[in-house]
């Protein structure tokens, strides 16, 4: 079994994730999915291997951060290839990684 | 509290005003974080005053980074305990938020570090004020002022942010049932509110998807992830801790919001 490709938001993207959109602020959860999940889920999809997003690390998420990234993921594709390729690691806060499965289930639905 | 905001925003129109806190014998960090932005918001009134002769709230007042924003006839120590930053309402300050939390741990004697939950209530209420705050017809965007306070003897921070905005109920959109109960006065917004944090009232912008922030800082507090909070919104109050939801008279125009960690 391949290992997973591991997403270090903190060490890839920034310490301090913001808010929802590239609009309201710096280190937006668009411009996280736009310029670093989108690119390694496909390329996890493509090796057929799991991505692993590691969270620790950071100050803390906004929900808003969180579901534009991970539930903006799964506007675009189907929610069970995402919740299929992504694991998550969340030590210091172990609650959010239920609160994104949530927003993957809940953004397939909305769309 | 909002008796005397509703005041003073009245007398906002008249000046110069002298503010007369000799009286004061309690002040608390929403309450200084309110009164710097009545004092120091956009209308430009001079408004002079003086000192709480209760020492507790004096020495509060000078902790708390307020002489930061207003100027006084004579110097006050700089303060280690607070800072207050104020900002408008059209960015969404990460590192801000960042650097007021870590302030704040350091000024209590806790470890210096990061506090995910204090970091998501501070980010989830500038967004808010960026997203709602203005309202849609508004021209130019209002400020939000954040204040931290480190108490080392009591070992916890204090936060506070205030908007002078339109407030929750000015921006929230009810759909069905709900919009026709609270038309008809059948329903009293400091139950909205409630239905509002528990997640049971769809976001203004119509997409199922959001309006997650309020309620998730709900749940960090139901899970003791932070403690002590208060929300104040139009005519509003709530002890969310304590499941404590009232009708203010008068309302207050705009939003507060604080806890403790």
């Amino acid at each position: 079994m391949l290992t997973p490709d591991v997403l270090s938001v903190a060490r890839e993207f920034s310490k301090t994730p913001g808010p929802r959109a590239e609009a309201e602020g710096p280190h937006s959860g668009e411009k996280f999915l736009r310029t670093r999940l989108l690119k390694r889920f496909l390329d996890a999809q493509r090796q057929g291997r799991k991505l692993l997003v590691d969270l620790d690390g950071t100050e803390g998420y906004a929900t808003s951060f969180l579901e534009a990234a991970f539930g903006g993921l799964a506007r675009n594709f189907p929610a069970a290839t995402v919740l299929d390729t992504l694991e998550f690691k969340s030590s210091d806060e172990p609650y959010l990684v239920s609160e994104i499965k949530q927003y993957i289930a809940d953004a397939r639905k909305a769309a | 509290m909002s008796a005397f905001i509703a005041d003073f925003r009245r007398m906002l129109d008249q000046r110069p005003i002298y503010l007369d806190l000799r009286g004061v014998t309690t002040i608390t960090p929403d309450a200084i974080v309110t009164l710097v932005a009545l004092v120091k918001g956009d209308r430009a009134t001079r408004v002079r005053g003086n000192f709480p002769e209760r020492q507790e709230s004096s020495t509060l007042l000078i902790e708390s980074g307020f002489f930061d924003h207003v100027k006084t006839g004579a110097p006050v120590p700089r303060s280690f305990k607070g800072r207050i930053e104020k900002r408008h309402s059209t960015r969404v300050e990460p590192e801000t938020a960042s650097g007021l939390i870590r302030f704040g741990l350091e000024a209590a004697g806790l470890e210096p570090g990061a506090h995910q939950a204090c970091y998501r209530g501070l980010i989830e209420c500038m967004s808010n004020t960026h997203n709602h705050a203005s309202g849609r017809s508004a021209r130019s965007p209002e400020q939000w002022w954040a204040m931290v306070l480190g108490n080392r003897a009591t070992g916890r921070v204090q936060i506070a942010f205030a908007d002078t905005g339109i407030g929750i109920f000015g921006s929230i959109k009810l759909r069905g049932l709900k919009k026709v109960y609270r038309a008809i006065g059948a329903v009293a917004n400091s139950k909205i509110l409630h239905d509002v944090l528990e997640g049971r009232v769809e976001s203004s912008t119509g997409y199922p998807y959001r309006g997650k922030g309020l309620p998730m800082v709900y749940r960090d507090s139901l899970n003791k992830r932070i403690r002590s909070l208060y929300i104040i919104a139009n005519d509003v109050f709530a002890d969310v801790e304590r499941g404590d939801y009232v009708t203010l008279r008068p309302g207050f125009t705009g939003t507060i919001v604080c806890w403790e960690v």
